[in-house]
């Protein structure tokens, strides 16, 4: 009794292994991925023997034969594959056993890598390029860069921050660089040329400790001063411009120059300005930097002479708006006003009165004592024979 | 024009009669006044070339990458090399180069005539011949920058033998062009080498 139950738990255990490890052994190998393509046509296989009847199925179902999926010896091919049939895909035989799993994955090349290179001085060009960000798919760069010496290099690339630096550029050359970046993924690549002249693009960072201060007893002056920044090189000289202006005003006042301070000397009294420098190769070569940040300084308030002889015009243009009158003849009110502003025309109409006024009053007076000067020489003639004539002034 | 390029040979003339009597400041700040002016007009030399030359030298973007002429100067440097040459080093190096570039100046010359092309005022010819004694004169002020400087000499190698280059037409024209770009070149690096040597040397 025991030796047959025994023999029959025996064959048991035997058919369920037998039975069970090839099942398992599916479970337990790993998984393959397929990219595809997305509008072409994507073969998946099977890994059996031809004679075999096989059937597909994806996640699970059944796959339905269409004109677009079909089998062939025994592999599942997907015409003009799109997203809709992604999936996990397995083949099984006749029996039902598992004979492969495959999952499918559709995407797309990679984009056209835009390539930026920079140079903040003659020493290190910097080339970097975006990551395609909807990139469903692990995407790879190789960078590379033709010298002119016509050698192509692999950058030393930081593949992190996806720049490729080339150090130490060769100047003077007749041909530029060409750098080549590729951008890879498990269904195709793209790749982008640039071309670039050391001399060309370099391209200084903005001035630095930018800093302004005003003149004091000079309220008409503004001393600044800036650096070099730091990135550029001691020995290739820059030229700067330097521009200002009124902080409520549109238009900037422009200074060149190769120092690195200068003073302004047109500024106004007690006023708000805007300063900004900006540098480029004193050569030419390259492009300007962009401007520095902007620093703003308040002129000094007059104390001086000039600010003396500015007071006294001011009180007397008061006194005369308060009280001049139409009439009044002896003013000339624009000897001493000097201001702008809308008065103007009230002024000028003040002036022209005033002036008409006085010709007009004049010549009233002249006619006046000329009248009676006349009346005095002929009463003189009537009394000649009488009186001693009196000269008259 | 002719005018001003009178002036320049006389001037180039009297720097190299007074050379030794010439302070070290004067003479650098001279040369890379000199130097400026082939600057404004070695771009237009080379697109006058290539136009003369007809297709397809004339073609825009016409460029022969990788291609040099055997024994030419080329002033292709990496730049901290270039920057930490010394003053012997660096007067030497454009002795050298203008030594050899008013040779291969007279070669090219001698190619234009045999291709057809006459001098004349104005002229492609005359442009070239300009250049050829301008080279002359930076030669000559770099040799005596050399001796004040107390510095030897360099020896340039024997004279170009015209025999060696090829007659075909299409050869010479490729080496006027690879002359004319890089005499471009080298006047672009004697600007920048002159003006370095004026801090050192400021006038």
């Amino acid at each position: 009794m025991l030796g047959s139950a025994s023999y029959l738990c025996h064959i048991l255990v035997m058919a369920t292994i037998f039975l069970l490890i090839p099942a398992g052994a599916e479970i337990f190998r790993a998984k393959d991925v397929l990219y595809g393509r997305i509008g072409t046509d994507i073969t998946l296989m099977c890994n059996a023997a031809n004679d075999r009847i096989i059937q597909w199925k994806v996640n699970g179902t059944l796959v339905a034969l269409t004109n677009v999926t079909k089998v062939q010896h025994g592999n599942l091919v997907l015409l003009v594959a799109n997203l809709p049939v992604e999936g996990n895909y397995s083949c099984y035989d006749k029996t039902g056993r598992l004979l492969h799993w495959i999952q499918l994955k559709l995407g797309h090349p990679p984009s056209k890598p835009l390539v930026h290179c920079k140079a903040s001085n003659f020493y290190r060009i910097s080339c970097s390029w975006k990551k395609n960000q909807e990139a469903a798919f692990p995407t790879s760069y190789i960078a590379t860069y033709r010298a002119p010496s016509s050698k192509v290099l692999n950058c030393p690339t930081d593949l992190l921050n996806n720049i490729c630096q080339i150090d130490n550029p060769q100047i003077f050359a007749s041909l530029p660089y060409v750098i080549n970046i590729t951008a890879i993924n498990p269904v195709g690549y793209r790749t982008t040329l640039l071309e670039i002249v050391a001399m060309e693009i370099v391209q200084p960072d903005p001035p630095a400790n930018l800093t302004a201060e005003p003149v004091f007893g000079s309220p008409r002056r503004i001393k600044v001063q800036w650096d070099y920044p730091p990135s550029w090189g001691e020995r290739f000289e820059l030229k700067f411009i330097l521009e200002y202006k009124l902080q409520q005003n549109h238009f900037w006042s422009r200074l060149e120059t190769k120092m690195k301070a200068e003073i302004i000397t047109d500024a106004i009294a007690a006023q708000l300005y805007v300063i900004r420098v900006k540098a480029k190769d004193s050569f030419d070569n390259g492009k300007w930097s962009d401007w520095s940040s902007e620093v703003l300084v308040m002129t000094s308030s007059e104390t001086s002479t000039e600010s003396i002889q500015t007071t006294v015009t001011t009180l007397m243009t008061d006194f005369v708006h308060t009280y001049s009158q139409p009439t009044e003849p002896t003013f000339s009110p624009t000897s001493i006003l000097s201001t702008t502003g809308s008065d103007v025309l009230d002024r000028d109409i003040v002036v022209l009165i005033s002036v008409t006024v006085s010709v007009g009053i004049s010549i009233a007076v002249a006619t006046f004592l000329l009248w009676i000067r006349r009346k005095r020489q002929e009463s003189d003639k009537n009394g000649i024979l009488t009186k001693k004539a009196l000269p008259l002034c | 024009m002719q005018h001003l390029r009178g002036v320049l040979l006389m001037c180039s003339f009297l720097v190299q009669c007074q050379s030794a009597s010439i302070a070290v400041p004067t003479l650098i700040k001279q040369t890379h006044d000199l130097s400026l002016l082939l600057q404004s007009q070695t771009s237009s030399l080379l697109r006058s070339y290539l136009q003369a030359m007809g297709r397809p030298f004339s073609d825009p973007d016409f460029s022969l990458p990788g291609m040099q002429l055997e024994g030419l100067p080329q002033a292709s440097v990496p730049y901290l090399a270039w920057r930490r040459l010394g003053h012997q080093e660096r007067l030497a190096d454009n002795y050298r180069a203008y030594s050899l570039y008013g040779e291969f100046l007279q070669l090219v010359l001698d190619d234009l005539q045999a291709l057809g092309l006459r001098p004349g005022p104005g002229t492609l010819w005359d442009q070239l011949a300009f250049a050829k004694v301008q080279t002359e004169g930076l030669r000559s002020n770099a040799g005596s920058l050399l001796g004040a400087l107390r510095y030897p000499l360099p020896v340039v190698g024997d004279p170009l033998d015209p025999a060696a280059y090829g007659h075909a037409d299409f050869e010479r024209k490729v080496r006027g062009y690879l002359v004319c770009r890089g005499y471009r070149d080298w006047i672009n690096r004697t600007v920048r080498d002159f003006q370095l040597l004026s801090y050192y040397f400021p006038a």
